[in-house]
């Protein structure tokens, strides 16, 4: 009798051990089932469905054992559809759940790389900056400088940009790149300092020499018309020319010159963005 | 023994199913309605689809799809659902609701003037304030509502009824009067004294040129202060145009947030 409940009871204890292993091992294959697929879908480039996915895989994950990868694969989801705030939001649940310094570190760094690619760079360099005062990232300091360097390409701050890249290596590809565009970029103070002083030579400074000639020769013949009405005591018609005339030339040389160092700047820079976009090996945001 | 090992596995494996598969449909509706709840409008959308349909599932993909601005969709789910359902009665609610958010006023009042149910005469007279249609009288228009939104309702009657709008013809004639009157009559008061001075000014170069024998500047200063004359006559006009433009603008704004706040008097 005592014998056939004690094997009564070991079928009980033995049933529930059998079902609870069962459950679990079930759950965590299906779990990683899910995780596969969404990883699939992104892969073949269907973020959408993969985002669906990982939704779905967090909602029925009750143990949270996909939470951090499953939040970094939507962030990257969102990163590649081009949805920067959004990927920001979720590798910040990722680095909730980073269960070391280096995938804390990863994910830090991605936020940085989605803020670059957002133009939110200032963030990025904020929050770079902060992570330098960390002694636990004091051997991930090439990595900071590297990313810093990156922020300030995107703040168009092309020297700066080279001074952190050379605190990696005063030979490094990038520093080089940088400090070219850099040396290429035009000086809006001096292009507008110059056009202030003679007409046209912003312009000139510039390489749009039409431009400037036209506008040393407007400046030129309303400023004579001007001070020959003067020199008249035509004083109304001097007052007229000089009002409508000669500053509405001599405003327009400034802001000519100013315009044509902008655009100059903006296409130098993107000559060099687009080679770090096409050529550069490294990594990039 | 070996039944005991029999069923064991049998259990097992169908508990496992049951608790595991994440694509069964009990959990596809489990995952839907988490996300409409967590305002993913469309996946929620997506995912009710996958269900096999019913009126609660339509019901959930139209206001999933009215969420996103999604209308047509939306429209085609209220309609589905059957006449006999509980939800029959606030889905022809929400139907009515998106007509009216996606403009399809015509529709909407073809729609309930052919319906002899009064429960939704409210919505034909919200369509009457965003169109041009005569409204009815003010104690017809207010009885389709609840007594305490009347006070509202009333400011938004008399605001359609009798919009503030300023006169074009009133507008230009000021300012053929007094330059820059008009404009200032518009509320443009900075666009009226630079009209002012301008023509003035001119006026007085031309008169001061033409006593002083210069007559070619006195002509020139005369063609000139005309141009501006003219041009603010017709800018007070086109200003008055847009004056009114912007009545109708900030009416129809606070008239959708406020049926917004109240939820276009639909109870949850």
């Amino acid at each position: 009798m005592n014998k056939k409940i004690i094997s009564f009871q070991n079928k009980i204890f033995f049933s529930l051990l059998i079902l609870f292993c069962s459950d679990f091992y079930f759950c965590q294959e299906y779990l990683k089932e899910q995780f596969s697929l969404a990883q699939n879908l992104y892969n073949r480039e269907k973020y959408f469905d993969a985002v669906t996915e990982l939704k779905r895989l967090q909602f029925f994950d009750r143990e949270g054992i996909y939470d951090f990868e499953s939040n970094k694969l939507i962030a990257e989801c969102y990163k590649a559809g081009g949805k920067y705030s959004e990927a920001i939001r979720f590798f910040s649940y990722a680095e909730i759940y980073a269960e070391n310094f280096d995938d804390l570190f990863d994910i830090k760094i991605e936020i940085v790389r989605a803020n670059i690619l957002r133009r939110t760079a200032s963030n990025a360099i904020k929050l770079l900056n902060e992570m330098e005062k960390e002694d636990r990232w004091s051997d991930k300091i090439n990595e900071i400088n590297y990313w810093r360097g990156w922020a300030y390409i995107f703040e168009d701050k092309w020297d700066i940009a080279a001074f952190e890249f050379a605190k990696i290596s005063p030979y490094h590809e990038l520093k080089t790149l940088c400090e070219e565009t850099h040396q290429k970029k035009y000086s809006l103070t001096f292009a507008q300092v110059a056009s202030a002083i003679l007409p046209g030579t912003g312009q000139f400074y510039t390489g749009n020499y039409l431009s400037g000639l036209l506008s040393l020769a407007w400046c030129g013949l309303w400023g004579y018309t001007a001070i020959d009405a003067f020199v008249e005591d035509r004083i109304f018609d001097g007052l007229a020319v000089t009002n409508l005339l000669f500053f509405r030339f001599y405003r327009g040389n400034l802001q000519n010159a100013a315009r044509f160092v902008r655009e100059e700047n903006i296409r130098i820079a993107n000559e060099s963005l687009h080679y770090l976009q096409h050529n550069y090996k490294g990594p990039r945001p | 023994m070996k039944k005991y090992f029999f069923f064991l596995l049998l259990f097992t494996s169908v508990n496992a199913q049951k608790l595991n598969n994440l694509h069964s449909p009990e959990n596809i509706k489990l995952f839907a309605d988490h996300l409409f709840s967590e305002k993913d409008f469309l996946r929620a959308a997506l995912e009710y689809e996958k269900l096999p349909e019913d009126d609660s599932i339509n019901f959930k993909i139209a206001l999933s799809y009215q969420a996103i601005e999604k209308y047509d969709a939306a429209l085609d789910r209220f309609a589905k659902i059957n006449y006999e359902s509980n939800l029959y009665h606030i889905s022809q609610h929400q139907y009515f609701k998106t007509l009216l958010l996606s403009e399809q006023h015509d529709v909407l009042q073809r729609k309930i003037i052919i319906s002899e149910n009064t429960d939704y005469q409210k919505y034909l007279y919200i369509s009457y304030l965003f169109t041009s249609d005569k409204l009815p009288g003010k104690d017809e228009f207010l009885k389709s509502f609840p007594s305490n939104e009347k006070v509202e309702l009333s400011f938004f009657y008399e605001k359609k009824k009798n919009p503030p709008y300023k006169s074009s013809l009133t507008a230009g004639l000021l300012s053929a009067l007094i330059p820059g009157s008009g404009k200032i009559y518009t509320g443009r008061i900075g666009d009226g004294i630079t009209s002012f001075i301008t023509v003035s000014l001119l006026s007085f170069l031309s008169y001061n040129n033409f006593t002083n024998d210069h007559d070619f500047r006195g002509w020139l200063f005369a063609g000139l202060g005309f141009f501006f004359y003219a041009g603010n006559i017709y800018g007070s006009a086109v200003s008055a145009e847009i004056y009114n433009s912007q009545v109708d603008y900030q009416f129809q704004k606070k008239l959708k947030e406020y049926l917004e706040q109240k939820n276009y008097f639909i109870s949850e």
